[in-house]
């Protein structure tokens, strides 16, 4: 269907502009042809006129179809549009000037050669006309008059009216006329004085009588007092064209006059000669008349027909000119699509011009961009794996200070969702970001103090807990190019100081270990001598004061010792790693027997998997872990009048064992959360080493398992630990 | 006190009024121009019509002047009958058309009247006589066809005029004489009822 409208769509218009063609074409061949015969133009005019007033008609609307285009083109800035006027209205003026000349010409010339022509063929005709009727008549009238001259002398002459009759029939006999009658007085009937006339139809019965005209005609002539003869063409009904002549007849015996009409058929040569002359003088007199007419019919003719051609003009550069533009518009429309990143769109081709080539230049500009687009992109793409695989953190921060562009390293490093940075300022991240702040804030004030490098460390806290981080910032600015970049490669070096850390305490401990130890051991020796070797008889104060003392010091070499053990404890911990796989939930229940069986304000509650598989591992270590754990709960709790402990085990696919430890203490306060695992760091002053969770730590670690802790939503202490069932570890 | 403005206003309302005027008279103008008919009498018999009337015609100096240019002159006398109905438009039974030509005779230096129904065919020696044969008292007899008058009680009207046909002048004329009131020639309707 909406193909068949699409055809009919494109046939249409080709259909209708043929059609105008065709009547604009026929209308100025139409118009040119009866210009060349005054009668075909007279008989046409109205036909001509129709056909001009048509053209004119199709014309306007054509152009006025055209100038609505242009204006909907002008006011959607459609390129070409301008030009397209621009060369119209050139046109336009070149074209009005031209006709306008040639108009004037034409109209002087027309005017000129109408009046010209008409006049010569007026003078011609009006000339041979009234020569030839003159010379007619005059021929006539002087022949008649001749043949008659004795009977009109004897007339004159006459007394016995009775002879009137016969010199009348005698007369008309002679020059056989067709009536002859003589008057006394011809604008009287009685004044009939004898009549004869040749046939005897109804007419002749009543002689005929001369008309005003001719018995005026009398006198006419520069001698009024002698009348002369006068002739005239008549009509009579079915007899044709005659010949009337009124000859005076000038009494003797007194001066007065009577008239000799005479009444003679013309013949059929004399008539159509007649008839010709009359028709010559017709055309003449109308010419005359018809002369301005003409002129004024020519003359809108020749209007119309420039104004046809005018705008047949006009409407065929529009088509020129749109056909001229449409390149340029394609060209327009492919730079605008190609600038929107469309590299796909080719021009057509359609003339083999300079337009065209043009358009082919265009065309293969496009290509080479689009070829050049594919590698940029391609190595963009290239670019972006790499920097989504570096395990460093990446961000682009393009001159407005804002995230252009952030790995997923970054992201996770910075614990952010990418979608939510990038494309964000360093300001607005800050604000959605605050822990952020601390590593955010050096990068802008670097930024905006225009540094080409800078770096640093920071630490920030995250829900991960606090990390350590390294950032350096690097300026970017291509050659020669305004565009300024900036690149962030962050770093969590955490865990490395971390290792480094126990790395250190690792080594002060086994050094600072034995060399407590070491006197610690004389130091209580002695002490115990002193006891035994004091004297009984002190008095009872000093014997008391004595006492306390002892105590004291015993106290306190039992923290150190105690201190001194865990130290190298810890510093000992790799070196003696036994493994075997046992049954983890026996292993707490025994660490829960060995140190809450009848403590009745401890309660434990396990919540262990049933038939969960054996773990590899060594069972001393796991078991001082175990112990641990517990004691540090127990220890935490000792103010909680019930102390709860739940315990619980789960087996995690593929191959991992969870352990999670949660009471109803205080739990962690945020210095241990952001440190929990570093050497002395302990919730308990008085008693612990706080070296606990640090060995803890340790041990896990050495294990390949991990271990976190936080603060139960309900309250409490939560620790976590995830162990590998078969694991590998290569003894430290 | 009035001022410059208010004169110039008060000028062109008097300007518009006046335009206002004139197309009303152009519009409601009598549409008589030299042509009057001097008596009109109408009978009717049965489906037979006789109309009799008599014209007083006058022609302008340019259409004496066409005519002694051998430019005939056609004075067309046309007659219309409608029959009334009641409820309907009436309906237009008859349209009698009579031309009269008259012509410059250059053989018989006169004027020549032939009328179409070919009862006059007379060359006169002055335009007046021949005007006046053409307005002279003349009767036509109009009979209504019988398909249009098989009614015995139907009624009738009509209307008559006289008037010069312009549409029988040389067409290179007609361009010009179309907007010149001096070839105006129309003695207007003459209504009657029967």
């Amino acid at each position: 269907m909406s193909e068949i409208r699409s055809r009919v769509e494109q046939i249409v218009p080709l259909v209708l502009t043929f059609a105008a063609m065709a009547t604009v074409l026929l209308t100025l061949v139409f118009s040119a042809v009866s210009t060349f015969s005054l009668e075909y133009f007279e008989d046409n005019l109205a036909f001509i006129y129709l056909l001009n007033a048509i053209s004119i008609v199709v014309l306007g609307t054509f152009i006025a179809i055209y100038i609505r285009r242009f204006w909907v083109r002008l006011k959607a800035r459609v390129a070409g549009t301008h030009l397209a006027i621009r060369f119209l209205r050139t046109f336009a003026v070149v074209a009005l000037l031209s006709l306008g000349v040639i108009y004037c010409f034409t109209y002087f010339s027309i005017r000129g050669l109408i009046s010209g022509w008409v006049e010569k063929q007026v003078k011609d005709t009006v000339s041979e006309a009234s020569q030839l009727q003159k010379s007619f008549l005059d021929v006539f009238k002087e022949r008649i008059v001749l043949d008659l001259t004795e009977y009109v002398e004897q007339l004159k002459t006459t007394d016995n009216v009775d002879d009137i009759p016969r010199i009348v029939f005698d007369a008309r006999i002679s020059g056989d006329f067709e009536e002859i009658t003589y008057f006394s007085d011809p604008g009287s009937p009685t004044g009939i004085l004898a009549s004869s006339a040749e046939s005897l139809r109804v007419e002749s019965l009543v002689p005929l009588n001369p008309s005003n005209k001719l018995i005026g005609g009398m006198l006419s002539g520069e001698d009024k007092l002698n009348k002369k003869p006068t002739i005239e063409i008549f009509n009579l009904a079915d007899e044709g064209l005659m010949l009337r002549l009124l000859i005076p007849v000038r009494r003797v015996d007194s001066s007065s006059y009577h008239y000799l009409q005479v009444i003679q058929k013309l013949s059929k040569s004399s008539e159509n000669l007649a008839e010709q002359i009359s028709a010559v003088e017709a055309r003449y007199n109308r010419l005359i008349f018809l002369r301005k007419p003409i002129q004024i019919n020519f003359l809108l003719t020749l209007t119309l027909i420039m104004l046809v051609v005018l705008l047949f003009s006009i409407w065929i550069v529009m088509k020129v000119s749109n056909r001229l533009v449409q390149p340029i518009q394609a060209l327009s429309e492919g730079t605008r699509e190609v600038a929107a990143g469309n590299y796909e769109r080719l021009l057509p081709v359609t003339t083999k011009d300079d337009l065209g080539g043009l358009v082919e230049s265009f065309n293969n500009m496009t290509k080479k961009i689009k070829t050049s687009q594919e590698k940029i992109e391609e190595q963009r793409s290239f670019l972006e794996v790499v920097l989504q695989n570096l395990s460093s953190g990446v961000i682009f921060i393009d001159n407005t200070t804002s995230a252009s562009s952030i790995n997923l390293a970054a992201a996770s490093i910075l614990d952010i969702s990418v979608e939510r940075f990038k494309n964000r300022s360093l300001e607005g991240a800050i604000k959605s970001y605050p822990q952020l702040e601390p590593l955010l804030s050096p990068i802008q004030n670097g930024i905006l103090a225009d540094q080409n490098e800078w770096n640093g460390s920071v630490a920030i806290n995250s829900e991960q807990g606090a990390k350590i981080l390294t950032y350096s910032a690097t300026r970017i600015q291509a050659e020669k190019k305004e565009l300024v970049s900036y690149v962030v490669v962050i770093e969590d070096i955490t865990d490395l100081v971390q290792a480094q850390r126990f790395e250190a305490w690792t080594e002060v401990a086994k050094k600072y270990s034995h060399e407590l130890l070491n006197p610690l051991q004389p130091i209580r020796l002695a002490v115990d001598r002193i006891k035994v070797k004091t004297d009984t008889n002190l008095s009872d104060d000093v014997s008391r004061t004595l006492e306390r003392a002892f105590k004291a010091i015993d106290r306190q070499l039992d923290a150190l010792i105690r201190i001194a053990k865990s130290m190298k404890e810890y510093a000992n911990l790799p070196e003696d790693f036994y493994v075997e796989p046992f049954d983890i939930n026996e292993l707490i229940s025994d660490s829960i027997i060995f140190h809450f069986d009848g403590d009745d304000r401890v309660q434990v509650e396990k919540d262990f998997a049933p038939d969960l598989p054996p773990i590899k591992a060594d069972p001393s270590l796991m078991l001082q872990v175990m112990n641990n754990v517990l004691i540090n709960a127990r220890d935490a709790g000792r103010d909680c009048e019930k102390l709860i402990i739940r315990i619980e085990t789960k087996f995690i696919e593929p191959d991992s064992i969870k352990l999670k430890f949660v009471d109803n203490g205080p739990g962690f306060n945020q210095t241990m959360l952001d440190n929990a695992f570093g050497l002395f760091e302990s919730t308990k002053p008085d008693k612990g080493s706080g070296l606990g969770l640090s060995i803890v730590k340790k041990i896990i670690d050495e294990h390949g398992g991990e271990i976190e802790v936080a603060n139960n939503p309900d309250g409490g202490a939560e620790i976590t630990i995830m162990l590998k069932l078969g694991h590998s570890y290569v003894s430290g | 006190m009035i001022g410059l403005g208010s004169e110039r206003m008060l000028a062109r309302k008097k300007k518009t009024s006046l335009a206002v005027i004139v197309l009303a008279a152009l519009l409601y103008a009598p549409t008589t121009f030299g042509f009057s008919i001097t008596f009109f009498d109408a009978t009717r018999q049965g489906s037979e019509f006789r109309i009799t009337m008599a014209a007083d015609l006058s022609l302008t100096e340019n259409v004496i002047e066409a005519l002694q240019s051998n430019i005939d002159i056609a004075i067309r006398v046309q007659v219309k009958i409608y029959r009334i109905r009641e409820n309907f438009w009436d309906d237009l039974v008859v349209d009698t058309k009579i031309d009269y030509t008259l012509s410059n005779s250059n053989i018989f230096r006169g004027y020549s009247v032939r009328s179409s129904d070919r009862k006059l065919d007379r060359v006169y020696d002055s335009l007046s006589a021949a005007l006046d044969a053409v307005g002279s008292e003349r009767t036509y007899k109009i009979v209504v066809p019988e398909k249009q008058s098989d009614e015995s009680d139907a009624r009738y009207r009509g209307k008559c005029r006289i008037f010069l046909d312009r549409s029988k002048l040389p067409s290179l004329v007609s361009t010009t004489v179309y907007f010149n009131n001096s070839w105006k020639r129309n003695s207007g309707w003459i209504e009657f009822e029967l």
